[in-house]
């Protein structure tokens, strides 16, 4: 009998299942929080040494371990810090030798082979050599990046957090995202607890900022994207994690402090040269490393603050729309909008504080405690970068607390056991100082309003206030047990989370008009969403089981297999879905699932070629199972008929107040449904990765990779009008009755919806994808301690589905096509994350001559985020009710030949309408320089000073006018007669593509001293 | 120890797992959540003969008319039919929504509407099989349209009595509409009182040089036009000409109207009376019980209160005529007053 395709897919799933099944038992050999080294020490003719005195130093802390030598020249250190170890080894007979620069990462082991040289005695110098075993450097092709010492201490830096660190990886964004997802998506990961912030669900993008995880209190940190430990679990990006600093051998104390400001009349940029704003900002901390009992009880604490101020221009036209305003305002509403022709000032205010305590119970057993306290404050457009509107005047208050700690004991010389539990607790608050109410709680704030001929908005935005917080419990047990050459390990996890939602889009009232003159003469529209409740408590529980076998299958071969069950607990159980929708259209008919359940397996191959370390390929494959988005569980708990909108359109009459209730009348309630099956997003990654090592100090990486991730989240309106309305001249669909308000399209409220006692009703599929696919290369060259340099390079191509991901809030934006069969989805194409060219460098050099004097530096550059041709805000080219998701058709008209020289996408699209994602500007470039002096030396101490000359390149940043067409206020819509087409009035807006709101951080310098006594 | 081969095959079984790990992936295509839903629209196609939109007594159902099913706001047609031999139309499996029903009229008469569906959208919820009939008759037009619709046109007019049919005992009636009157001439008898809200179905016709609606049958109905059926004071002159016109077939009242002249037409009494301003025919219709037949010249109708009819010579000249005694109160000569 031919088996059938499917047949045969069994077969090979069951032979990979089973393998698995086989293997279950099988662990990696080491704890995830600290590395291993080992090695054997040899003869000049490969015989080992017996009882060979080993001697491995910490070169960061002084730490020192001994051992000696087996009857097969092995020796072994475990539970090691992650950092840069020295191994010295002696007999009587030879020469003894130091082998330095030995990395240890977190959950891996260096393998040493030490030669000794027989020498007759006596023995009067000591042979040193640097470490040139496996795979030493930053890079490992496909699976990640590390950052050491360097990166986090030496190299000039944007800020002290550790989200920074993702600027030095080209597979990363700068908010962390992995591989083309976003930061919300990165798992992070501090001394093995995850660390879970709250985050605002419109602004996900931003994976974590924190202050409670500064950079001093961190000695290691690591960019997973392939991580091959099974005990890597709950997020489908990758993992950024971060290693305590353990305490030094002798009592030390670090502080740092530096300074830049406008008084250094250092500021360069074109943006700021007219900019009158004074600023300071300074950094300052401290870590104070503490050893309690010498070798056995240690204690690191530290604080850091920060105040970082950053002038920005004057968004573009602001100044002609304050002017503007005055000629319609009472004159008692100018001051609100004073700020609208100022130079503003983006302010970041932090605080943290930061303690661990390393216990070295025995010399198996190692116990560590840590707990990271922050608190930030980001004020001025800082806090809503992710917007498309530019607003400003947001401030977002922020505290963390993350403590966690584990116990790792080597039970016996092939069994080890770890224990680990953390507790998180996060704020984040969203205010705008905007928004008022008076004594009788009517609101008397500013409603966000939009002007589509400026493409600004002033007022609260749809996106503040908000209050979110969080809190999280996590453990961890894992043991592993070492059967000849299998390694195997075990282990359960569990995380318990609460969120708190208060939150509802839009809440303020939105308000759209032309230009401020429309505020007065009825061009204009206005929505809000009313009622409550807004968000909700969700509570979220985490179970895993992971197995694991790391096979060392010949020398230099190691295969690691392993799988993990996950069990997604959902709050499913406290839905109330609204009965009267359910009743007209049967929806939800399905309910959500109590629980996910998830099962991903990983395996991995690790092929010393040569056996010496020469050339190495490493080789991977796994799923990476995520949790659901607990924003979208708030949305679908909330939104079930309390929340109502209304709308109107025409004569608002009373802006900047409120429209009241005849004006702007209730259209029905807003309703969110989770869609049916519902799945935490998956991915799925092939990478593979060759290190080749040129010279003794000389690597060169390739890689690439292959990454799917299925199950995202992404929303459609089940209550727009099944049947258009009609097409306008380029074919698009409409829904409802279209009118065109000055400059702005939108639909008569409730012509457009299926059910017209109802709002929006929002379907929220898991059924969104994400694919990228990229290729690596990357340089890592150093020369004694004078020279390091690396360079990593990054091609990608990022597709999805999933548009609206990267500011369109939970589950994106709905189609603009909504009846396109999934054969022809509009929304396939380019992905919000897609930057196809990365390329980041960073030396550091150290003048021969002048040891004293070190320059170090950060190049990266990268391709800009894609767009697409759009219309302007308020415009509603479909009627759809949604202004943000249409694409702009590209007429070949002799008005858009002058943008068509000037961007290739246009060129390319004329006549056509426009594919998702289809504009891009210009590769942007940053360069940041760094010249330190330490000129004065005592002990172990010293005196660095430090100057920083930031943004010597400037990348051009900011909001872009992604309006491509108009609409012509002097016209009408029309039917044609002939046709039946809705013509709608376009014009071609000449200012597409310019930045209208610049966000280029400006060049300066930053001088800073730092001191170790 | 050292076999590369084994690294070879471990490579193998990489590749060979990789894409199977990929391949696991399931369609998402059961993730998505759509309206499914199905429900049903039918109901009745009539012949409304009182306008009433709903079918009652007299109605008739129209069998073999096109019936269409609307996407509410579009012009999409999601389904056709074409009624039974009872007039009945049924449409199943519809996607759930809210719809317009549409009557092909291209296949009615010329004078024939749509009238019997509600304005609002129908709404088909999941399973449910809503009942909507939908009347065929005329339109239903105001008084003031229907003064100025051309002669010969069905219609529907609402408004409400300032006089029956049976008042003057010749067929003729008058209502008022929001503004103006209207005169219904060969109109049905019916038990109507003034201020009740009524609907006249007849024919737009023309009768000395006014428009009037004939071949007329009433119905009465609840809800119509709330206006005030009191009578407009004019002097004598300007009753004469009803105002320019304005007030044909309405009510009006003189005052202090002396009578100058009186004759008989046909049996009724008419006496011209001057209120200083000019002379007006009052005219003291037979099948009126007034409680006297006559009144003398020198007589005041201190009072006198009346419909604006076209004196039957067709010239553009109005009579006022009392629809019972207590319209009037008239002082003989020298007298005291009685009505």
């Amino acid at each position: 009998m031919i088996p059938t395709l499917s047949t045969r897919w069994a077969v090979v799933g069951a032979v990979v299942l089973g393998f698995c099944a086989f293997s279950s038992g099988g662990l990696a050999a080491q704890n995830m929080q600290n590395g291993v080294i080992e090695g054997v020490v040899l003869d000049q003719v490969g015989d080992p040494i017996f009882d060979a005195f080993v001697v491995l130093s910490d070169q960061e802390s002084s730490f020192t371990w001994t051992r000696r030598t087996d009857r097969t020249g092995r020796f072994r250190f475990s539970l090691l810090a992650p950092g840069n170890y020295s191994l010295f080894a002696e007999t009587l007979g030879f020469m003894p030798k130091v082998t330095s620069n030995i990395p240890v990462l977190g959950g891996i082991a260096a393998d040493v082979e030490v030669y000794l040289a027989p020498t007759a005695p006596p023995v009067v110098r000591v042979d040193t050599v640097s470490f040139a075993g496996g795979v030493r450097g930053r890079t490992r092709p496909g699976l990640g990046q590390w950052f050491g010492r360097p990166e986090i201490r030496g190299f000039p830096d944007r800020n002290r957090q550790l989200l920074d660190l993702t600027r030095l990886s080209s597979t990363a964004d700068e908010l962390a995202g992995v591989d083309g997802l976003p930061g919300s998506m990165t798992g992070v990961v501090v001394d093995g607890a995850t660390l879970f912030t709250a985050r605002h669900p419109y602004l996900s993008a931003d994976a974590f900022r924190t202050s409670a995880l500064p950079r001093s209190f961190f000695s290691q940190g690591f960019l997973l994207r392939n991580a091959r430990d099974t005990e890597w679990g709950g997020a489908a990006g990758g993992f950024l994690v971060g290693q305590g600093r353990r305490a030094a051998s002798r009592s030390e104390v670090e502080i740092f402090g530096d300074w830049t400001g406008s008084a250094m009349g250092a500021w360069t940029s074109e943006y700021l040269a007219d900019n009158p704003e004074s600023h300071n900002t300074y950094r300052f901390g401290a870590t104070a490393s503490i050893p309690i009992t010498s070798d056995t009880t240690n204690l690191v604490i530290g604080f850091e603050g920060w105040n970082l101020e950053l002038p920005r221009s004057t968004p573009l036209g602001a100044a002609e729309l304050y002017q503007d305003l005055l000629d319609v305002l009472d004159p008692a509403d100018a001051p609100r909008f004073e700020d609208l022709q100022e130079a503003r000032l983006d302010r970041q205010t932090a605080y943290s504080g930061f303690a661990r305590l390393d216990w070295a119970i025995g010399p198996t057993t190692l116990t560590s405690l840590r707990i990271n306290v922050g608190e930030i404050t980001e004020a001025s457009g800082v806090a809503l970068r992710g917007s498309t509107q530019g607003w400003d005047r947001v401030t977002m208050e922020g505290r963390d607390v993350s403590a966690s700690g584990f116990l790792v004991s080597e039970i016996s010389a092939n069994t080890g056991l770890e224990i680990r539990a953390g507790f998180g607790s996060s704020t984040r608050d969203f205010s705008s100082g905007d928004v008022e109410r008076n004594e009788d709680g009517v609101q008397t704030t500013t409603p966000a309003t939009t002007f589509a001929s400026y493409g600004l908005g002033v007022g609260s935005p749809p996106t503040a206030p908000a209050s979110l917080s969080n809190s999280t419990f996590s453990g961890l047990v894992s043991g592993y047990y070492i059967i000849g050459n299998h390694s195997l390990k075990a282990g359960l996890a569990a995380d318990y989370l609460t969120h708190d939602f208060d939150f509802l889009f839009g809440g303020t009232g939105q308000y759209f008009f032309t230009d401020p003159a429309a505020t007065t003469n009825g061009e204009g529209w206005f929505a809000q969403a009313v009622g409550g409740p807004r968000g909700s408590a969700v509570t979220q529980g985490h179970y895993g089981a992971f197995l694991q076998d790391t096979w060392k299958v010949s020398d230099g071969l190691t295969v690691t297999l392993g799988t993990r069950y996950d069990y997604e607990q959902t709050p499913a159980d406290e839905l109330d879905p609204n009965l009267e929708w359910g009743v007209l259209t049967g929806t939800p008919n399905t309910f959500p699932q109590p629980g996910l359940t998830k099962l991903s397996s990983r395996v991995n191959v690790y092929w010393d070629v040569s056996g010496s370390g020469r050339t190495v390929v490493e080789a991977g494959a796994g799923v990476f199972s995520g949790m659901m988005d607990p924003s979208l569980w708030s949305e679908v708990l909330s939104q079930n008929g309390g929340v109502e909108a209304r709308r109107a359109v025409g004569d608002l009459g009373v802006w900047p107040s409120l429209p009241d209730s005849s004006t702007a009348p209730i259209t029905g309630p807003q309703l969110s449904i989770l869609g049916p099956e519902e799945r935490a997003p998956r991915t799925s990654r092939v990478t593979l990765g060759i290190s080749q090592r040129l010279a003794a100090a000389t690597w060169l990486h390739a890689g690439g990779s292959f990454r799917r991730t299925n199950f995202l989240p992404r929303r459609n309106d089940l209550n727009l009008s099944p049947f258009a309305s009609g097409v306008d001249q380029f074919g698009r669909p409409l829904y409802g009755e279209l009118n065109r308000v000055g400059e702005l399209l939108v639909a008569t409220p409730g012509s457009n919806r299926r059910f017209r006692d109802f709002d929006q009703v929002w379907a929220l599929n898991t059924d969104g994808y994400s694919e990228t696919r990229s290729v690596v290369v990357a340089l890592e060259q150093g020369y004694r301690d004078w020279f390091d340099l690396f360079a990593e390079y990054t091609y990608s191509e990022t597709t999805d589905d999933w548009f609206g991901a990267r500011d369109g809030g939970p589950g994106g934006l709905p189609s603009p096509f909504p009846q396109q069969g999934e054969s022809d989805d509009w929304r396939d194409g380019v992905s919000d994350f897609d930057v196809p060219h990365r390329l980041t460098v960073g030396l550091d050099l150290v003048v021969p001559q002048l040891r004293s004097l070190r320059l170090s530096g950060t190049y990266r550059m990268q391709s800009a985020y894609p767009f697409t041709p759009g219309f302007a805000p308020g415009v509603d080219a479909n009627g759809d009710y949604v202004t943000r998701n249409d694409a702009a058709f590209v007429p070949d008209v002799p008005a858009i030949f002058d943008l068509a020289d000037e961007w290739e996408c246009i060129r390319d699209q004329l006549g056509q309408t426009a594919a998702r994602n289809s504009c891009r500007a210009e590769i942007t470039h940053a360069l940041d320089l760094r010249l330190m002096y330490t000129f004065s030396r005592v002990g172990r101490g010293g005196v660095d000073l430090i100057v920083d000359w930031m943004n010597v390149l400037e990348p051009e940043l900011g909001l872009r006018d992604t309006a491509l067409l108009s609409v012509d206020s002097a016209r009408d819509i029309v039917v044609d007669p002939e046709t039946g087409e809705t013509v709608l009035p376009f014009t071609v807006n000449p200012r597409f593509g310019q930045v209208l709101v610049g966000r280029s951080p400006g060049t300066f310098f930053r001088f800073g001293v730092r001191a170790r006594f | 120890m050292n076999r590369p081969w084994n690294g070879v095959l471990a490579v193998t079984l990489l590749v060979l797992s990789a894409p199977f790990l990929v391949a696991c992936e399931e369609d998402a295509g059961d993730q998505v959540l759509a309206i499914e839903a199905r429900g049903a629209v039918g109901g009745v196609v009539f012949f409304d003969a009182n306008g009433s939109g709903t079918p009652d007594g007299g109605d008739t159902p129209l069998a073999g008319v096109e019936v269409e099913l609307v996407a509410a706001g579009t012009s999409t047609v999601v389904d056709d039919g074409i009624t039974d031999t009872e007039g009945q139309f049924l449409f199943e499996s519809v996607p759930v929504g809210t719809f317009d029903l549409r009557l092909d009229e291209s296949e009615l008469g010329d004078t024939l509407v749509v009238v019997g569906l509600d304005s609002a959208h129908v709404v088909i919820p999941m399973d449910g099989e809503i009942q909507r009939d939908l009347g065929v008759s005329y339109p239903t037009v105001t008084v003031e349209e229907a003064r100025a619709l051309p002669v010969g046109m069905p219609v529907f007019v609402e408004g409400i009595t300032l006089a029956g049919p049976d008042v003057f005992n010749d067929n003729t009636m008058h209502i008022r509409g929001e503004e103006l009157a209207l005169r219904s001439i060969r109109t049905l008898r019916a038990a109507l009182f003034p201020g009740d809200s009524v609907r006249l179905r007849g024919r737009t016709a023309n009768f000395a040089g006014q428009p009037v609606l004939s071949d007329v049958t009433t119905f009465l109905f609840s809800g119509g036009i709330i206006t005030d059926p009191r009578p407009t004071t004019l002097s004598t002159e300007e009753a004469a000409v009803a105002l320019d016109g304005l007030m044909d077939a309405d009510l009006a009242r003189i005052e202090a109207g002396v009578v100058t002249d009186t004759f008989s037409v046909e049996d009724d009494f008419v006496a011209v009376v001057d209120d200083g301003s000019g002379p007006l025919e009052l005219v003291l219709d037979r099948d009126v019980d007034f409680g006297f037949g006559s009144v003398p010249p020198g007589a005041t109708f201190r009072r006198a209160t009346g419909v604006l009819v076209p004196a039957p010579e067709g010239s553009s000249v109005w009579q006022l005529k009392p629809r019972s005694r207590f319209d009037i109160d008239v002082i003989p000569p020298g007298g005291v007053s009685g009505s």
